[in-house]
């Protein structure tokens, strides 16, 4: 590993910015983090990024690490500079941008209050009894770490904004876990399609191929849940047995 | 080093342009349009030439004893249920073939994935901005027409499950061969050739993510369904590599086809094994 390396550090604000570079020392371990710390404590204190426990378990410090988004905290820097020890660093692009580093992520907090919450079946026996088998799907959704990783990379957000129309694969996971759940009787699926947009999805993959806790995003709960949509309104003998038999 | 004034922040976010990706991400989409540009071009000569398909042909060109191989790619045989098919459709009947993998290939969840990316760049790969995304239709992804077609994927299933099924009707008799002493039990390049296709086609084909769904995705009660639940979860290993077996079965069936066209032109004989 090199013995120093340059940070090309975004700077600015939504009026504008420019990237700044700043030299670092290396030590064995090293993660950008420690890099962008460096910068603060040493050369630039005015420096804005936002961070908590530096093990890749509160999703803060999500930034764009040589062009695609990555937890600063989790990415050990021999792995990115290049031959002439450049690292890029700049905030994640899809939300609007407060200082540097840091952006506002508050959309995302708004888009999940809109979503049905878990309601029980009534009549359900107490205590609640469910089998492994049933909610081991959903305990895979519930490892998100909400880091919006996945909000940040997906094209339909990020470069085509449609923050009107589609909720992203973090609130499709979440939307996932709650439709799966062995006890839920909510019908959300007029919802997912109507609301939630899960039609704008194109299946690229890429919110899976960036998520720190590698979640199955796409395969395991965003085209499970197109599948679930396509029963409801894309499959018209489906369609056709329910209005037959009188099921809803 | 970038500089960027208010004019490239666009509705207050980092600027557009700004950082992006200098790692070899174009060497992905390069391989995926190559290789089906190729495959297609192969496919459609094949279907168009119409010929050399089954091997028995090689017979009339002197061969002695060949394996009954019958191309992929003109299965279902429609040429033997509707003889003289070419000249009462004016198409091949490769072409009617082949509708049934190709809606199943251009829907399947891997394949969109593959070509929205290589070919609509949409985008070219994770993080990169989309080209000429100004002069762009708002973007309606599958929700619109004609994308919201996609949706219709497990159709599209139900038919490959039929094709599937000849497959291995057609590697049965790929374990004899037809000669001078008439039908009898044998092996050959050939049978593992057809043998491989059909493996590979099954994998792609029941690790499908629809047919995931079918098999037991759609309940949220899985232990209520002891089988379905186990075969949901060999379905759900599979899946894990749906993409690895779209393109080897991709590839094993264009494999069978020139094997096939090979022996029923008389070009090469088929290697027995027993």
């Amino acid at each position: 590993m090199r013995d120093t390396i340059r940070l090309r550090v975004f700077r600015g604000d939504a009026s504008g910015g420019e990237e700044r570079e700043y030299e670092v020392k290396t030590f064995p371990g090293m993660v950008v983090l420690d890099a962008i710390h460096q910068i603060q404590g040493e050369q630039d204190g005015t420096l804005a990024c936002r961070w908590n426990c530096k093990a890749a378990k509160c999703g803060s410090c999500s930034a764009e690490i040589n062009g695609l988004p990555r937890l600063m905290c989790k990415s050990r820097v021999e792995e990115f500079y290049d031959a002439a020890g450049v690292i890029r660093v700049h905030p994640i692009k899809t939300f609007p941008l407060i200082k540097d580093l840091v952006t506002d992520v508050s959309w995302n907090y708004k888009v999940a209050e809109s979503i049905p919450p878990l309601r029980i079946r009534e009549g359900t026996p107490r205590p609640l009894r469910m089998d492994q088998s049933d909610v081991e799907r959903a305990q895979e959704f519930r490892k998100c770490i909400e880091c919006f990783l996945c909000q940040t990379v997906c094209h339909v957000l990020r470069d085509h904004n449609r923050t009107d129309a589609y909720f992203g694969p973090r609130y499709m996971v979440k939307i996932a876990a709650l439709d799966m759940h062995p006890l839920d009787s909510v019908e959300r699926r007029s919802f997912l399609r109507r609301s939630a947009g899960v039609g704008y999805c194109n299946i690229t993959k890429c919110c899976q191929e960036v998520c720190p806790e590698h979640i199955h995003i796409t395969d395991n709960a965003i085209i499970p849940l197109k599948e679930r949509v396509a029963d409801e309104f894309y499959d018209p003998i489906r369609m056709l047995v329910r209005r037959l038999s009188g099921r809803k | 080093m970038a500089s960027y004034s208010a004019r490239d922040v666009h509705e207050d976010r980092a600027p557009v342009g700004m950082g992006s990706r200098t790692d070899r991400w174009w060497i992905e989409p390069v391989l995926v349009i190559l290789t089906l540009v190729s495959f297609s071009a192969y496919a459609m000569w094949r279907a168009f030439e119409g010929n050399y398909y089954d091997s028995l042909q090689a017979l009339e060109r002197g061969a002695r004893e060949v394996p009954l191989l019958l191309s992929p790619f003109y299965s279902p045989p429609f040429h033997e249920w509707f003889p003289g098919f070419k000249e009462r459709f004016a198409i091949s009947p490769a072409l009617f073939v082949l509708v049934f993998p190709l809606s199943f290939r251009a829907t399947c969840y891997y394949c969109r994935r593959s070509y929205y990316r290589a070919f609509f760049w949409d985008p070219p790969a994770c993080g990169l901005p989309e080209p000429g995304m100004a002069k762009r239709k708002r973007y309606t992804g599958e929700s619109a027409w004609p994308f919201v077609l996609q949706n219709l994927h497990r159709y599209a299933l139900y038919f490959i499950l039929i094709v599937v099924a000849f497959h291995y009707k057609h590697l049965y008799d790929a374990c004899f061969v037809m000669g001078d002493a008439g039908r009898h039990f044998g092996i050959g390049l050939g049978t593992m050739i057809m043998g491989l296709d059909a493996v590979l086609l099954s994998l792609y084909v029941f690790s499908c993510h629809s047919w995931r769904h079918l098999i037991g995705g759609g309940l949220n009660l899985l232990s209520s369904a002891p089988i379905r639940l186990r075969l949901w979860r060999i379905v759900s290993a599979l899946n894990a590599r749906h993409g690895l077996y779209f393109w080897l079965s991709l590839i094993t069936v264009g494999l069978a086809d020139l094997y096939v066209r090979l022996v029923a032109s008389g070009i090469i004989a088929d290697p027995r094994i027993i």
